[in-house]
């Protein structure tokens, strides 16, 4: 008998196998898609949310974001090959971060005009009411050097978008320049054209000092 | 192609100014590793919600793609019910002997028809079991369809 029913669980990918070369259960496909599914979002979880918390200066939009970024790779892409989640990833983070932040920017417009206090949560992002301790604990205060930590974000944060990306994906993420293209769906060159102007920029913002 | 706006700008190209970039980055490196160290407790507790929302989504997903997978199990059951009803037919063959085209007879006294429909309905389980003693009761005449009805 050549082919069988059983499946094989190789990369997390279905795929019919000769039932005398590993056979495994459906259910034996779906635990192991469930675990590599499991490792890969707990190993990237955190930079996500660090990076999207940086790009749009807020902590529960920032959660938001990785959430759905988490749920639409497992919805679309659970089945493809553990091999290409990264690069899927933070893709739909950055597509997400994006749409974020075109939303921020439309409620900001329409709320520019608004009576002080009208606007409820739609403040600036510059608003010293998000930056103020709130009573719940804040990463941003573990962190050892805090205050050059709070500057280096501000400044990522002022960035044009794509340059923000590429130093973010490269920095946090440790993506090499290929991954960080895939991520960012462009060419290398751009990757790097982006993140040496990022760089540059940075640099320029917090002085020799920093 | 690249651009003009995709051209790398020009930092004098010495390795002084490498160096430096090469230094800030390792620095902003370091900072920002150390803030997703210091994650609090809430925003962790925040993102393994968010993960296992995520693995539930996959058993979905997996669930849906086993429902499409067993798109070709709908039709192999329905060619082994076939099967077994030309079984059930084949193997009971008692023609009758008053006509050659008559319909083929079981030897409980019903056509083989009459028990492909029985099997086909469910709720005839109960009947198929009791068969036997449906079939002695109509040969008894006992029940009231097999005297002339009721009213």
């Amino acid at each position: 008998m050549g082919h069988s029913a059983t499946l094989s669980a190789e990369s997390g990918s279905f795929s019919a196998v000769r039932a005398d070369r590993h056979p495994m259960s459906l259910e034996d496909v779906r635990l192991n898609s469930a675990r590599a599914l499991d490792q890969f979002l707990s190993s990237v979880e955190r930079r996500a949310f660090r990076i999207a918390s940086i790009a749009l200066r807020d902590q529960e939009e920032a959660l938001d974001v990785v959430q759905d970024a988490m749920l639409q790779l497992a919805r679309r892409y659970g089945s493809r090959p553990s091999s290409e989640w990264m690069p899927l990833f933070y893709r739909i983070l950055q597509n997400r971060i994006r749409d974020s932040q075109r939303r921020k920017a439309v409620r900001n417009r329409i709320f520019a005009w608004w009576p002080s206090g009208s606007a409820g949560d739609d403040v600036s992002p510059d608003d010293p009411v998000i930056d103020a301790a709130d009573g719940r604990p804040q990463p941003d205060s573990v962190v050892a050097n805090g205050e050059a930590l709070k500057a280096l974000e501000s400044a990522v944060a002022e960035l044009p978008a794509r340059q923000s990306e590429a130093f973010l994906l490269r920095t946090i993420e440790g993506l090499d320049v290929a991954a960080t293209a895939a991520a960012m769906g462009c060419s290398e060159g751009s990757v790097k054209t982006h993140y040496s102007r990022a760089v540059h920029t940075l640099r320029a913002r917090l002085g020799e000092a920093w | 192609m690249t651009t003009a706006d995709e051209r790398p700008p020009v930092h004098g190209g010495s390795e002084t100014e490498e160096t430096r970039e090469a230094a800030f980055a390792e620095r902003a490196r370091h900072l920002l590793a150390e803030g997703v160290d210091h994650l609090d407790g809430r925003t962790r507790s925040r993102l393994a919600q968010a993960r296992h929302a995520a693995l539930d989504q996959l058993q979905s997903a997996q669930s849906r793609r086993g429902f499409s997978m067993g798109g070709w199990l709908a039709p192999a059951g329905g060619f082994a019910a076939v099967v077994v009803a030309a079984l059930i037919w084949v193997g009971m063959p008692a023609i009758d002997p008053v006509s050659q085209t008559a319909a083929v007879r079981t030897d409980m006294g019903g056509t083989a028809a009459d028990d492909l429909a029985l099997m086909a309905d469910a709720e005839n389980l109960e009947l198929a079991e009791e068969i036997e003693f449906y079939s002695w009761l109509e040969a008894e005449a006992v029940l009231p369809a097999a005297t002339g009805g009721v009213g």
